[in-house]
């Protein structure tokens, strides 16, 4: 039974790389444009890894993270943030907004399969 | 390959991005004074940058990453935005389309292009970034993964203790010791001194703490990098432990060993993982081609059955030896059919993990204590049956915590424990599968669904129901019990919804309760959606298929047997009950059938939930295996059959469906019927003069549709 994932990016480019690789791993993937669109799709839809981008039009992603463990059936679900930069101010604002961990970019296909075993567990 | 398919949306995309990053400078130009235009102009270049990295294009890596250390300086305010700075980014921006143009054409652009405006923005970064460490430069993935060496096995002891507010972050402790044992052989201790007695216990935090002993090949830093989530959120000890002596010297040497050696090392390492993994035990299968596996096997089945009809017919020395050769055939083709679904088949424990997760939200929503017991989690099913039973497990799941289970308050007034216990079990049993998510809560508050359902109209306020019959009001369309709308169990989909989910895979669902004591929800399934084991059946000209798994024996009846109750309806007495006769003939209206019970065979069927129903055929042709062809998707459903199926020589037979059929007709009371009739009558009537008045030419043309649906769809 593939997990659910969703991935957060205003990029089409990264979306559809990250779904692709998501989608060979064999993983069922939704794709949101931004986090106000993410937050939509997650009011009406089960996930269990959320991928988000930081820098996104309308909702960021640390406002992303926040308004996720606000939401009550997705206060532990892991979030994984893709950051460019080894930018530790970053992974520090999303740690405390309640980020699980971080993916950094460009990431490496096995590097990103490997992160969600180890916090989604499959 | 990866690359070309999103190198053109990745040019598209860059595309915009120019036209939107031109547009907020211009405006930005013009004197506006938005911060959001500045941010937006980032964006562009940033995502740029991005997709930049992951094509390796690094003329246009190195250029952004200056442009965007500008922007984001002026971003956040260290620079101010003046009418130079912003002629200064369109320029750069122009640079960046030309760039981008030479990128999209795969051509290597002059390394000198846009030099002056590179130094400018370099300036001007630094200008910024005065006094401020420079951004860092951008981390190459798997540079960490090299810059280590396996060195041999080693022990290692770790601590592990979490800070109680991990859980928060959505880290879970099970999975980083799962990506452990990735790594190697792990001993785990759990410390579990710190965890409070049962009913303080806030499900949100962690208090339990690890001792492990890892036997592995991989370096200390790939051990570190699983817990690179959790490090300030955890007390984390890593430690090689006591070497024996006779290995220091070696592993000495080993680390001693010359940098310059390592890429070669490295090299050698990566072709042993190669080598190891291929040799390795498990590959990863696209599923689009085990389904067209699956599907060329049912042909091939469909096929060798045909083949060995018309074998069957030879006759003479060379027919036996054919015959004994298509047998061969046959069986081997079973034992292939077999292989080829146990291909499909997964361990139900894929479903029931996720569980742990969703009692965690709903208990600690409602502020209830949950101990969840699994069995026969190695339990294996078919992919598809295992994807569609997610959504009416965890349904059925949250439904057991909000509904079922009591808060801690109200268990410890009845003296229960203060905790609820769940269990969910999957066994296999006479070629289905068996799953239960039981309970120990309040049970069905058959009182208040009899009320809701007369409330709802479902019910009249007199009706005398079973027991049962009150449990299965759950399954209604549009009918709740819950007082309020809850966050977890919430409305709109109820247990109607898993029913018909179930239902729609072969399925059935039943529920026992116990007032008090509690609930169990079964679910049965089939292992597969694919094949069937069933038993043909002729009527008429006509042939039809029942599950075995629904038949239970066929019985030669005697009209003594068989009393009549009204019209058009016969029961039969059965095993010491009396069991409503279905004559197929009449449900599909076939007009050459047996109609005399006498001449013909009744079968008896029973559903899950244990109703029977005696199917009058005129005779039974033997069981085979049959490959379910979906009547919905070729042609549409039929009342009374649950799909279809092309049997050895090539014609079709409706599948019928058990259930369906029994609730074809409204129950009756049989037992007061029948004494009633008996008294009045005191006479048996022969059925026959009840066919159906439907008619029969529309039902031949239908199946003469079928037929050629079938076909066209095979080709």
């Amino acid at each position: 039974m593939p997990l659910k994932i969703i991935t957060v990016d205003d990029s089409k480019t990264m979306r559809d790389m990250v779904s692709f690789t998501l989608k060979e791993a064999g993983y069922d993937v939704l794709t949101a444009e931004d986090g106000k669109d993410a937050v939509r799709v997650l009011e009406v839809n089960r996930v269990d890894v959320v991928i988000t981008d930081l820098n996104m039009p309308n909702m960021n992603g640390i406002e992303l993270i926040r308004a996720i463990r606000a939401m009550p059936t997705l206060k532990t679900v892991p979030v994984l943030m893709l950051t460019t930069e080894a930018d530790e101010a970053k992974k520090t604002a999303g740690k405390e907004a309640g980020a699980t961990g971080w993916i950094v970019k460009p990431f490496n296909p096995e590097k990103l399969i490997s992160v969600i075993q180890r916090v989604a567990g499959g | 390959m990866m690359e070309d398919r999103f190198k053109q949306t990745y040019f598209e995309e860059c595309e915009d991005r120019l036209l939107e990053a031109e547009e907020a400078l211009n405006s930005l130009q013009s004197g506006s004074e938005d911060p959001e235009l500045i941010d937006m102009v980032f964006r562009a270049v940033h995502s740029i940058k991005g997709g930049a990295a992951a094509f390796a294009l690094e003329q246009i890596v190195d250029f952004t990453h200056h442009f965007e250390t500008s922007l984001d300086y002026m971003r956040d305010g260290r620079l101010d935005v003046t009418r130079e700075r912003i002629d200064l980014f369109l320029r750069a921006k122009d640079i960046l389309d030309t760039l981008i143009a030479d990128a999209k054409e795969s051509e290597k652009s002059d390394p000198g292009l846009g030099r002056g405006i590179l130094e400018a923005l370099a300036a001007l970064a630094a200008t910024g970034g005065e006094g401020n460490d420079a951004p860092a430069a951008d981390k190459t993935p798997g540079q960490e993964d090299l810059l280590s060496s396996p060195e041999g096995e080693r022990t290692w002891s770790l601590v592990f203790r979490p800070h109680q507010d991990m859980l928060k972050t959505g880290n879970e402790p099970l999975f980083i010791i799962r990506a452990l044992k990735t790594l190697g052989a792990l001993q785990l201790t759990a410390e579990t001194d710190e965890i409070p007695p049962f009913d303080e216990l806030p499900p949100s935090q962690c208090r339990m703490s690890w001792r492990m002993v890892l036997k592995t090949m991989a370096p200390e830093e790939e051990i570190r990098e699983i817990f690179e989530f959790v490090e300030d959120m955890c007390e984390l000890k890593i430690a090689l432990q006591d070497v024996p002596p006779g290995d220091m010297p070696e592993r000495r040497r080993s680390q001693a060993v010359d940098k310059q050696d390592r890429p070669n090392r490295r090299k050698e390492d990566r072709e042993l993982k190669d080598a190891m993994s291929t040799g390795s035990s498990s590959i990863r299968v696209e599923l689009g081609r085990i389904d067209n596996m699956v599907n060329l096997v049912g042909e091939m089945v469909i096929a060798q059955s045909m083949l060995q009809e018309k074998v069957r017919r030879l006759t003479g020395e060379g027919g036996a030896e054919v015959i004994k050769s298509t047998e061969q055939l046959s069986r081997h083709m079973h034992d292939l059919q077999d292989s080829v679904m146990a291909v499909r088949a997964q361990k139900i424990k894929s479903v029931f993990t996720r569980m742990p997760r969703i009692i965690r939200e709903a208990s600690d929503m409602l502020g209830k204590d949950i101990r969840l017991t699994t069995f026969g989690e190695d339990t294996e099913v078919d992919k598809t049956v295992l994807e569609n039973l997610v959504d009416p497990l965890t349904h059925m799941v949250r439904n057991a915590i909000d509904h079922g289970i009591e808060t801690p308050e109200d268990r410890e007034k009845i003296g229960k424990p203060l905790y609820g216990m769940l269990q969910l079990s999957a066994r296999h049993k006479s070629g289905r599968i068996i799953i239960e998510v039981e309970d120990d809560g309040k049970g069905i508050d058959r009182e208040a669904v009899m009320k809701k359902a007369v409330e709802q109209d479902l019910e009249k306020p007199d009706a005398n129901l079973s027991d049962n019959e009150i449990n299965n009001m759950l399954f209604r369309p549009g009918f709740s019990t819950s007082k309020e709308v809850t966050e977890v169990s919430g409305r709109g989909v109820g247990m109607d919804v898993v029913k018909r989910n179930i239902t729609n895979m072969g399925g059935r669902i039943s529920v026992q309760s116990t007032p008090g004591k509690g609930s169990r929800f079964s679910l049965s399934l089939p292992l597969t959606l694919a094949v069937m084991d069933g038993m043909v059946v002729a009527v008429g000209s006509q042939r039809f298929v029942l599950p075995t798994i629904n038949t239970i024996e066929s019985i030669q009846p005697s009209l003594d047997d068989i009393s009549t109750i009204s019209a058009n309806c016969n029961v039969i007495k059965a095993r010491g009950e009396y069991v409503r006769i279905m004559p197929l003939f009449d449900v599909f209206g076939v007009t050459d059938a047996i109609t005399n019970p006498e001449e013909g065979l009744v079968v008896l069927a029973e559903s899950d939930e244990g109703d029977r129903l005696a199917i009058m055929v005129d005779e039974v042709l033997g069981q085979q295996q049959v490959v379910i062809k979906s009547l919905e998707t070729n042609y549409e459903s039929v009342p009374g059959a649950s799909a279809a199926t092309i049997l050895g020589d090539g014609e079709v037979a409706l599948i019928i469906d058990v259930p369906g059929m029994i609730a074809m007709e409204p129950n009756i009371d049989l037992k007061t019927l029948v004494a009633q009739n008996r008294a009045k009558a005191g006479a048996v009537e022969i059925p026959g003069s009840g066919i159906s008045e439907e008619n029969p030419a529309r039902q031949n043309a239908r199946e003469d549709e079928l037929v050629s649906q079938a076909e066209k769809n095979d080709g």
